[in-house]
């Protein structure tokens, strides 16, 4: 009774491995996943021609299913038939097998799941890059700042409140994940070796298959406690925004 | 001096172009590949070297999901599952949100905050407390299981504030002033009014609703109950060797997604631009 659940956890080393790989996950999501996402934004930004028809392209997995793309791609990187590893070898790449091999796993999930979502982080940035009035970067250029001076000493503060909220919601979403690790690790959700579990695998796990509920509750609170931190920090950029 | 200035700006724009047509063809043509594919034999999916134009085009994967697997009938599930849902959070989102913008009420900031910071809570933490209560109702394995829980959305409720604020006292007032019911003004002023924010809390609502896999795969375990999302994942994970099955089946499930998506990309860019913009 009492912390006993909460104690074990601590000592449990498929928690701890979840725990893990579900930083190491959002950490790959972060760090690599939104500049890209900036990048792509200040692209789209540039182009006047043809830029929705662009848009449109690169936002399109984002509207799919996260578990129907997890299996696309679980084909995909198939070593011996998958279309990722013909475009490797055909550029003179060597063949990877990212799903095969121990401690890759989680790797090739942030990356995809990267993939899927980059449509979502270039849509909001544009969308703040267009709302940023021509004439303060013109003034700036006027007064002889080159482009990479006009990016980031004029455009990039202001498009401070935009990239709070892509980089929460991003933070929020990324620590849940779950179809994408359990449609990836393995053929089935069964097999998924623990060294791959993350946070909301274990907790699924442990309710549905070990029949531990009070101990996937407890490693619930666990989680919730450490998503709060980031939570807090979304309600802030809410509460700013309340001024009225 | 000018000359260079122009050139300069001419290559940026053209490396622009490249860059963006690279990003674009790696983000489609897996999607591309996926339904291209759908229509090889289970023999060529697999082949090696892949080939990417099926070689003997056939729509034999697709009627074997439809008839010996009950396809036809997840679609119908699934569309239960996400019309009922967007339905239910766009009224009870709309009606909360024009209550909380043009009322007055005691402990209403209070109640707002309270109702806002459950949006805060990740639906992992949730939902083991929430499958032992719907189990309590006799709820799994039917569609109230499935809808019911997901029909109030603290986000919804959120967005729809923020834009019903912006709507003019004064609008409803003038109605109030002839004699308008409140239900009269709640349908044929706020609600035409707010539109775009109710356009864009229905195509995420129904898209996250139709996407889940998470929620369906705790409550659900008969196979008549599947949703598309669910469908796929099972069949993944009981034939995942039949590459020809799981192919075709995950691009059915992207389909009808796609098919909307086709005609109505504009609006799901601008929902998406719009919440974060209004956040």
């Amino acid at each position: 009774m009492g912390l006993s659940n909460y104690r074990e956890l601590f000592k449990d080393m498929v928690f701890l491995t979840s725990l893990k790989n579900t930083f190491l996950f959002v950490a790959i999501r972060v760090l690599l996943g939104i500049p890209i996402g900036l990048f792509i934004a200040v692209l789209l930004e540039r182009i006047e021609i043809l830029r929705n028809f662009f848009l449109g392209l690169i936002f399109a997995p984002y509207v799919a299913s996260i578990t129907s793309m997890s299996i696309l791609f679980r084909w995909l990187l198939q070593p011996r038939f998958g279309l990722v590893n013909k475009i490797l070898t055909s550029v003179g790449l060597p063949p990877q097998s990212l799903l095969s091999s121990p401690g890759q796993t989680i790797l090739a999930a942030s990356l995809v799941d990267i993939w899927q979502s980059l449509g979502y982080s270039a849509v909001l940035f544009l969308a703040g890059l267009l709302e940023i009035p021509r004439d303060l970067s013109e003034a700036a250029r006027i007064d002889g700042a080159n482009e990479w001076q006009v990016f980031f000493k004029v455009k990039l503060p202001l498009l401070a409140n935009v990239s709070l909220f892509v980089l929460v919601t991003t933070l929020i979403g990324a620590f849940q994940v779950f179809e994408r690790v359990a449609m990836l690790a393995a053929p089935s959700v069964n097999d998924v070796r623990p060294s791959n579990y993350v946070m909301s695998f274990f907790i699924y796990r442990y309710a549905v298959h070990h029949m531990r509920l009070g101990y996937a509750c407890a490693a619930a609170i666990v989680m919730f406690a450490i998503i709060f931190v980031f939570t807090l920090l979304q309600l802030k950029t809410l509460r700013r925004r309340w001024e009225y | 001096m000018r000359r260079r200035f122009l050139g300069q700006k001419i290559f940026g724009l053209a490396t622009s172009y490249a860059l963006i047509s690279i990003v674009a063809v790696l983000s489609f043509l897996p999607l591309s590949w996926l339904f291209v594919s759908s229509f090889k034999t289970a023999k060529e999916i697999v082949k090696i070297p892949p080939t990417f134009f099926p070689e003997n085009p056939t729509v034999r994967t697709y009627r074997y999901l439809f008839e010996r697997m009950q396809f036809g009938r997840y679609f119908i599930n699934t569309l239960i599952v996400a019309g009922g849902v967007t339905l239910l959070v766009i009224v009870t989102s709309s009606l909360a949100g024009y209550v909380f913008a043009k009322f007055d009420f005691k402990f209403k900031e209070p109640v707002f905050v309270f109702l806002i910071s459950t949006m805060m809570i990740p639906f992992v933490t949730i939902m083991l407390p929430l499958y032992v209560m719907v189990s309590n109702f006799g709820w799994v394995n039917r569609f109230e299981g499935l809808i019911v829980p997901m029909c109030l959305s603290a986000f919804g409720m959120f967005l729809m504030r923020q834009f019903v604020e912006n709507i003019p006292t004064s609008l409803i007032e003038a109605a109030r002033m002839d004699g308008a019911s409140e239900w009269w003004i709640y349908f044929r002023v706020i609600l035409p009014l707010a539109l775009p924010a109710v356009s864009a809390l229905g195509i995420f609502s129904f898209m996250w609703s139709w996407n889940n896999l998470l929620w369906p795969l705790l409550v659900i375990s008969k196979k008549d109950m599947y949703t598309v999302t669910l469908a796929i994942a099972a069949l993944q994970w009981e034939t995942g060797i039949r590459y020809d099955v799981v192919v075709t089946g995950t691009a059915l499930s992207v389909l009808p997604v796609m098919a909307v998506y086709a005609f109505a990309s504009k609006a799901f860019i601008r929902g998406l631009s719009f919440t974060g913009l209004k956040y």
